[in-house]
């Protein structure tokens, strides 16, 4: 078992610890700069980099192999937040504050249990908020479905909500905005809504 | 045993490792601050996943739960709990769970945009996953394994008790954002049903792919951070060498398995995602086996030497000796008991062999003293209940 003389490795795998102090003041700062660096300054130079890109006039914009819409003059499309992973294909455009998310993804419930999820999602994501009831909307296109629309201390919106059961579909399209702006853009989002098309093909 | 020789150390500190709670070091309140923050944004992101789809986010968690201590049932059996005390693995999975995680999150899609802004259309959705999850999720989750050996250093004497660390924290990792993962494709399922699309998430990240996932990742990067504060006698551009291609070969990794490659070799049907999944598995899996082989190769010569040098035979025989540097001997010796004394000598035997371990690292943290008299009368009570035939 023991050895009466031992080599350098030996010696250093039975050198034994000491409970001696060191400093970790200026390591444990670097790791924090660099977190910091990775979280806040990747949000910054997000921010800094512009996310719209101009769509010109009259362009049918598709969500999926389904759906399409035409975007109002003036309107943009939002670049930031792509990425893969999500059962929910969606395109947003934006002017100023206002957003309109055109979603698309696969629905085998009813139009109620949409709206119904629909809601629960605006209640848990828009804190403090107040629901509209849901109403019956069609458009100039015959697209039929049910809206309602929320408000909070700083975000109006309204979502129409649409499901095609034959495709087992549902289509959401989500406006919302600063309260003054988006009474002001209402009747461009409402456009918008009149111009998605279900079955469009890409 | 031999006291021939003088080990080098200076005499004015105690001998000895650090527990993980030092309110004195910087490090402690950094790592503590990041998890509670953690901690606090996690559990009320799941309370508002709560409010969506509480039976998901009840059946996540309890799968993913089971599923965390199948894992660490696994560690078990490798003996590696016996290189720290519990609070530093807890420590290891709550910086992985809470703190890389959220800060993850935020990270993920501030880079995620500005790859999407910059890219051609469709960059994003094809290899942004493959560019972000390495990039940010890596750093993130090596951070807390750096945290940790700042807090207290002496804990890491090995390679392996670096690697079981960085093991710990992508765990804790995969755990957390399989949850979500769990939780999202419940609030994104195509019917109001919460229990399919968990359990459908739990076969895809947990059967197929869990083992080859973050806890295979973050100890690949930590054998080489590791392999840097162990190997001080080494020229610091070799240990930064290693420390640097080590995280490399984490990213790199992580990047093959969240890349689209080999997407369409097998056709979209479900055999061919098998395939895809099992043919860039493997690849990754065999990395991980060698790091994990290199690190124990490393641990058994620092098991052997001390055991060598401090232990008689009394304690550990000679084969147990030879157990002590080797997984496959030491289960070898465990089933040839079992065969001579039955499975109930074999349970105390299976004890006999964690204790002598301990005892084993507890002379490599303590040298000759009141821990290893301790320990050492551990094993000898645990001898006594064994038929003589063991020694």
């Amino acid at each position: 078992m023991a050895a009466s003389r031992i080599g350098a490795r030996e010696a250093r795998e039975l050198a034994l610890p000491t409970r001696k102090p060191y400093p970790t003041l200026w390591s444990s700062v670097s790791i924090l700069v660099a977190i910091l660096v990775l979280v806040a300054g990747l949000h910054v130079v997000d921010s800094a980099i512009p996310g719209e890109q101009p769509i010109p006039a009259g362009t049918t914009i598709h969500v999926g192999p389904s759906v399409s819409f035409v975007p109002a003059e003036g309107w943009a499309l939002d670049k930031s937040g792509g990425g893969p992973g999500s059962l929910i294909i969606s395109t947003t455009v934006i002017k100023q504050d206002n957003r309109v998310a055109v979603s698309a993804a696969e629905w085998q419930g009813t139009l109620e249990q949409q709206v119904e999820r629909n809601r629960r999602q605006i209640s848990v994501s828009v804190k403090h908020s107040w629901q509209s009831e849901v109403q019956t909307f069609i458009t100039g296109s015959g697209l039929v479905g049910s809206t309602f629309s929320f408000r909070s201390a700083k975000k109006d919106g309204q979502l129409w909500i649409a499901v095609d059961n034959r495709r087992e579909l549902a289509v959401v399209v989500t406006a919302s905005g600063g309260p003054e702006s988006f009474q002001a853009a209402r009747g461009q989002i409402e456009d918008m809504v009149g111009s998605v098309r279900i079955g469009a093909g890409s | 045993m031999s006291k021939a020789v003088q080990l080098d150390r200076p005499e004015q500190w105690p001998v000895g490792v650090d527990g993980f709670i030092q309110p004195r070091r910087a490090a402690f309140w950094v790592y503590l601050s990041l998890v509670a923050v953690g901690v606090v944004t996690t559990v009320s992101s799941f309370f508002d996943d709560y409010r969506l789809v509480p039976t998901a986010v009840f059946v996540g968690i309890v799968i993913w739960v089971l599923y965390g201590l199948v894992f660490l049932a696994f560690f078990r059996s490798l003996d590696l709990f016996e290189q720290h005390p519990p609070l530093g693995f807890v420590m290891a999975f709550c910086w992985g769970a809470f703190a890389a995680t959220y800060l993850a999150i935020s990270a993920n899609q501030s880079l995620l945009s500005i790859i999407s802004k910059l890219g051609d259309t469709g960059f994003a959705d094809e290899w942004g996953a493959a560019l972000v999850g390495p990039t940010i999720e890596e750093t993130l989750k090596l951070c807390g394994v750096l945290l940790l050996i700042l807090i207290a250093r002496s804990q890491f004497r090995t390679i392996v008790s670096v690697v079981v660390v960085g093991a710990l924290v992508g765990l804790g990792f995969q755990i957390l954002e399989d949850l979500s993962y769990s939780v999202r494709a419940a609030v994104q399922f195509p019917t109001d049903e919460q229990i399919t699309p968990v359990i459908q998430i739990f076969f895809v990240r947990g059967v197929l792919s869990g083992l080859w996932s973050h806890a295979l990742y973050t100890s690949i990067a930590a054998f080489g951070i590791g392999y840097f504060i162990t190997r001080t006698y080494r020229p610091l551009a070799a240990r930064i060498t290693v420390a640097v291609a080590s995280f490399a070969l984490a990213w790199f990794v992580h990047f093959f398995w969240n890349s689209p490659w080999l997407t369409d070799l097998f056709g979209d049907n479900p055999l061919g995602a098998l395939a895809q999944i099992v043919l860039r598995g493997i690849p990754i899996l065999l990395i991980g086996f060698a790091i994990w082989w290199l690190a124990g190769r490393d641990e058994s010569t620092h098991l052997r030497v001390l055991a060598d040098h401090y232990v008689s035979d009394a304690l550990i025989s000679d084969d147990e000796r030879k157990g002590l540097t080797s997984l496959r001997y030491r289960r070898h010796l465990r089933k040839r008991y079992r065969k001579d004394h039955g499975r109930k000598h074999a349970r105390t035997y299976r004890a006999l062999q964690r204790r002598q371990l301990r005892l084993v690292m507890l002379f490599g943290q303590y040298g000759q003293g009141k821990q290893t008299e301790e320990a050492g009368v551990a094993v000898r009570a645990l001898r006594a209940k064994l038929p003589a035939s063991t020694t």
